[in-house]
């Protein structure tokens, strides 16, 4: 039971997990010709389902009952295969301009410190009744949990890259390189998943074949080193010409790498049918001594599922964007885009943005789009200059969820503090 | 500016991190349906700590041996604490002077013998546990070191010798030593210097003025007195001549385990074989006469005192050889009293279901007096006892049978984050023995009071069928689910031990019914509960 509490944690518990930074920030960020250095934090978080609710999910991670109308609404949006994500990220950086690099001008460099954590899940309908229903409806039935699958991943990142501070006439550009430090990982990989309760309940058969990872579990939290990577982002921007107006291509891969986990991480590959029907006992005299006294959790946990240690490499989820941007007018802007974040059960995320500057200083966006972790999503951000160096973003992309909290989940935030020093 | 910054990224880091804080933790309900426990018993698992036998025709019987008397050492003889006292004085008279190093003319050995009850003569015994204590006081004016033996007492064939160093007197005030060895292992012979005695000891005694005092004036008034205690002796083995003495013992009783979880109900055996086999392991003519055996089952008041109907057993005489020794080695005899149905009432003793026996007895030693030469012997370890050897074919009528056992319990709350609220157990019972069973468990509280129940006795496990050789011919399947109500679950969660209770009653009364070795039980329990799940 323990186990199914943690994947039922993992599964809901979005903002435990994370991954996507906002790297594009930093490169896409015009750096003002006067100032030198720039100092920035920033933070983002985002929860998506095409199935569960923001309300469900914030009854999960806040806690509290979940009483029966609140797992009917999920229930009632539930499709054969459901999708979950969910990102944390927050750091800082520095940006700083230099006066020539390999013989060129006009180059900035960046180090940046990120805490960043990335969760996704896969999962079936019967999997969400399962545990939240129980399996008393499912005797004489089959639950079927085929391609359930499941992501956590937390590591911190330190990064350094070269940008191209100020627009040439041709392109901008950036290039960074992590080294980075793995803290947590859990996944589970369930392409076959079947689970049979006969009528009478006299056994329970569990078929399964799947590939289940963890990280060293003897070390958690932010101290942890429990493995060790590296990954490259990549920025390129190519402004142009239209009839309607100046326009930008704009693409960004970022976190194309990967990290190696110890070798006290657990590994387990399993194809095998699980058939139970009890403890077994020897004597009805006996039923301490052969039965329960002997059976601890963990010694059930590896008869069933029997875990080697072993080293393991995990591959980012690596996200893809690439948008196009076109200047209606002095005042406002209009990209369209898409978004991909590869081995991360993401669904291509297509999207609109319009920026309208309000005045000089104060510009303010509005977002709709389809796909990611949910179905549609729209969001609201502000972008203030405060003057003496200070800038700002914040904003949604995820209200949906704030704002319909029974029907929709997408949540999400970011924020931005800038400052540019002479 | 660059300070305020710093403060602001300061504030904004502390802010982040203190919202990431600890919430309440989700709970749902479910409903989980669940094989509990599964087992397949035959006769084995259910009659607990027999030993079964099977018959050629796989019906089994069961043989079973038990004590019913032991004899103890200490019913034939007792070695009492003995002290033996030793008062040495200087032989000459007037007064002289002992340099450092000079031997101090006192006697160097002694004899002493002792009576012990029963007119025993022992001329050898090996302790096995004990002590000897020595008190001593000099009254001589110079620490004095003394060896004091005991040459008839020997440890790996060393006699028992220990150097003693005694304080010097002060004034009329003697030097006084208290040491204690461990006589454990010692053989002793208790022949004297001369062999020619019993139940004496010969102690040696060597002294001299320490050989770092100072020269001293002794006179015939300067003694030294040692009391030798014998503590706690308790001989491994003895030899001598134990006696021409009569014991009574008992009444008494011993425990009988084979029925100790049968409570109640009737069984109706339709034959028993039984054998008191009498084995002695002494060096030692006996003759034994039991006055009484009885089967006496507490659980029912009832005693049912065995009735020897050939007079060869209880109220007569029984000569027993005494047994032989050689090397070491020790060749016991046996005497044999087969007792059936017929010879004897052992079937309603055996029907009494007995959890104890009761014995009353005499022993007569040597009853034809000192024939051995006074080679009588005997070992702790090894002594005479009467043993009921019973062979008791399973083939039986059992009424109610009523069997009981007392188990621990340990339904853990873990740590209070997991709960089962209610539901329904479910028993699935496919029964391949030929007769039924009525199950109860009894929750019980910190004193063992039953304070409620989980099954019903109008739930019965049906018995299988049987053909006209009454002879089960398959299983029966029953089916029986209780509900558990959440104060019954809460009660549970406070239950450390439970009270099983099993009633058995065979086909086809009155006819006797065998049970064969292929007999198996096969029992499921499911269980259909409304569970919170509540994540740590």
């Amino acid at each position: 039971m323990r186990d199914v509490k943690k994947i039922l944690l993992l599964l809901f518990i979005g903002l435990q997990l994370r991954s996507t930074a906002q790297i594009t920030a930093v490169f896409s960020d015009v750096f003002p010709d006067a100032a030198k250095t720039r100092i920035g934090l920033v933070g983002d978080f985002d929860i998506n389902s095409n199935s569960i609710t923001s309300k469900f999910f914030s009854k999960f991670y806040k806690g509290g009952y979940i009483d029966s109308d609140l797992k009917k609404q999920v229930l009632d949006r539930l499709k054969n295969q459901n999708r979950i994500g969910a990102d944390v990220n927050y750091g800082a950086y520095v940006g700083i301009k230099l006066d020539s690099i390999f013989h060129k001008k006009n180059i900035s460099l960046f180090f940046s410190l990120r805490d960043r954590e990335h969760f996704d899940a896969q999962f079936s309908k019967d999997l969400f009744k399962v545990g939240l229903y129980g399996n008393a409806p499912y005797a004489g039935k089959l639950a079927d949990f085929n391609k359930f699958s499941l992501n956590f991943l937390r590591y911190q990142q330190l990064q350094v890259g070269l940008f191209s501070a100020k627009y040439d006439s041709a392109a901008r550009w950036g290039i960074a390189v992590s080294i980075l430090k793995g803290e947590r990982y859990s996944s589970i990989l369930a392409n076959k998943a079947e689970l049979y309760t006969s009528a009478d309940g006299q056994s329970i058969d569990f078929n399964t074949n799947m590939q289940v990872a963890q990280s060293d579990t003897a070390h958690k939290g932010l101290g942890a080193f429990n493995g060790i990577g590296a990954s490259i982002d990549i920025y390129f921007e190519a402004p142009f010409q239209t009839r309607i107006g100046n326009s930008k291509f704009r693409v960004s891969v970022a976190d194309i790498g990967s990290i190696k986990f110890n070798q006290q991480s657990l590994y387990m590959n399993q194809d095998s049918l699980f058939h139970y029907t009890g403890f077994a006992i020897n004597s009805i005299y006996d039923l301490q001594d052969s039965t329960f006294a002997n059976t601890s959790q963990d010694s059930i946990i590896s008869s069933i599922a029997p875990f080697k240690k072993k080293s393991f490499t995990v591959t980012l989820p690596s996200i893809l964007n690439l948008t196009y941007e076109i200047q209606l007018s002095k005042k406002f802007e209009l990209i369209e885009g898409v978004r991909y974040v590869f081995n991360a059960n993401y669904k291509l995320l297509y999207y609109i943005k319009a920026n309208y500057s309000i005045t000089k200083k104060v510009m303010i966006s509005g977002t709709f789009g389809h796909g990611g972790y949910g179905n549609f999503t729209y969001g609201l951000g502000v972008f203030a200059d405060f003057g003496k160096g200070f800038m700002m973003y914040a904003g949604s992309n995820n209200l949906q969820g704030f704002v319909t909290p029974t029907k929709a989940a997408g949540m999400g935030g970011y924020f931005s503090l800038i400052k540019n020093f002479k | 500016m660059r300070k305020t910054f710093l403060l602001l990224f300061t504030l904004i880091t502390i802010l982040f991190f203190s919202c990431r804080k600890e919430f309440e933790k989700p709970s749902w309900d479910t409903e989980i349906l669940a094989p509990l426990v599964n087992a397949s018993l035959d006769i084995n698992n259910i009659l607990p700590d027999s030993l079964l036998q099977a018959n050629a025709d796989s019906s089994l019987k069961i043989v079973y041996n038990n004590d019913i008397y032991k004899l103890n050492i200490d019913s034939l003889f007792v070695i009492p604490d003995t002290i033996l006292h030793n008062a040495y004085a200087i032989p000459s008279s007037g007064s002289f002077v002992l340099n450092p190093g000079d031997p101090i003319p006192f006697p160097s050995s002694s004899e002493t013998t002792y009576p012990i009850a029963g007119g025993i003569q022992l001329k050898t015994i090996t302790i096995k546990s004990g002590y000897v204590t020595f008190h001593v006081k000099s009254r001589i004016h110079e620490v004095t070191d003394f060896v004091y033996s005991i040459p008839c007492a020997k440890l790996g064939g060393i006699p028992f010798s220990k150097p003693i160093s005694v304080p010097a007197a002060v004034g009329s005030t003697p030097g006084v030593l208290n040491i204690t060895y461990d006589m454990s292992g010692y053989i002793f012979d208790l022949t004297g210097v001369a062999h020619n005695k019993v139940n004496t000891i010969s102690t040696g005694l060597l002294a001299h003025i320490s050989a770092t005092g100072s020269p001293v004036t002794v006179t015939n008034m300067d003694s030294l007195i040692i009391d030798n205690t014998f503590n706690d002796i308790t001989p491994y083995y003895a030899k001598g001549y134990f006696g021409q003495n009569t014991y009574t013992i008992g009444p008494g009783q011993s425990d009988f385990k084979l029925f100790d979880r049968i409570v109640s109900g009737s069984i109706q055996l339709e034959n028993v074989n039984f054998n008191l086999k009498i084995e002695n392991p002494i060096g030692l003519d006996t003759r034994l006469n039991i006055s009484n055996i009885s089967s006496i089952n507490t659980h029912t008041g009832t005693t049912v005192n065995l009735n020897d109907y050939t007079n060869t057993i209880i109220g007569s005489p029984i000569n027993i050889n005494r047994a032989a020794e050689s090397g070491g080695i020790v060749y016991p005899t046996y005497a044999n009293f087969p007792m059936t149905t017929t010879s004897s009432n052992i079937k309603p003793v055996i029907e009494n279901l007995p959890n104890k026996f009761g014995y009353a007895l005499q022993i007569t030693t040597n009853p034809l007096g000192n024939i051995s030469g006074s080679n009588d012997f005997i070992y702790a370890d090894r002594l005479l006892k009467a043993t009921m050897n019973m062979e008791i074919p399973l083939s039986l009528v059992a009424n109610n049978l009523t069997l009981e056992d007392t188990l621990n319990l340990n339904i853990s709350k873990t740590d209070g984050s997991q709960n089962v609220h209610d539901g329904t157990i479910t028993l699935f019972a496919d029964n391949g023995f030929p007769f039924d069973a009525q199950l109860q468990l009894y929750l019980l509280n910190s004193s063992n009071v039953a304070v409620d129940s989980i099954f019903s006795y109008t739930h019965t496990i049906v018995e299988a069928p049987i053909n006209a050789s009454l002879r089960a011919t398959g299983k029966k399947l029953t089916k029986i689910t209780v509900p558990i109500s959440e104060n019954k679950m809460n009660l549970l969660y406070d239950t450390k031990r439970v009270l099983l209770k099993v009633k058995f009653n065979t086909s086809a009364q009155p006819q006797y019914i065998k049970i064969y070795s292929d007999y198996t039980i096969d029992v499921k329990l499911v269980g259909d509960f409304n569970y919170t799940v509540q994540l740590k």
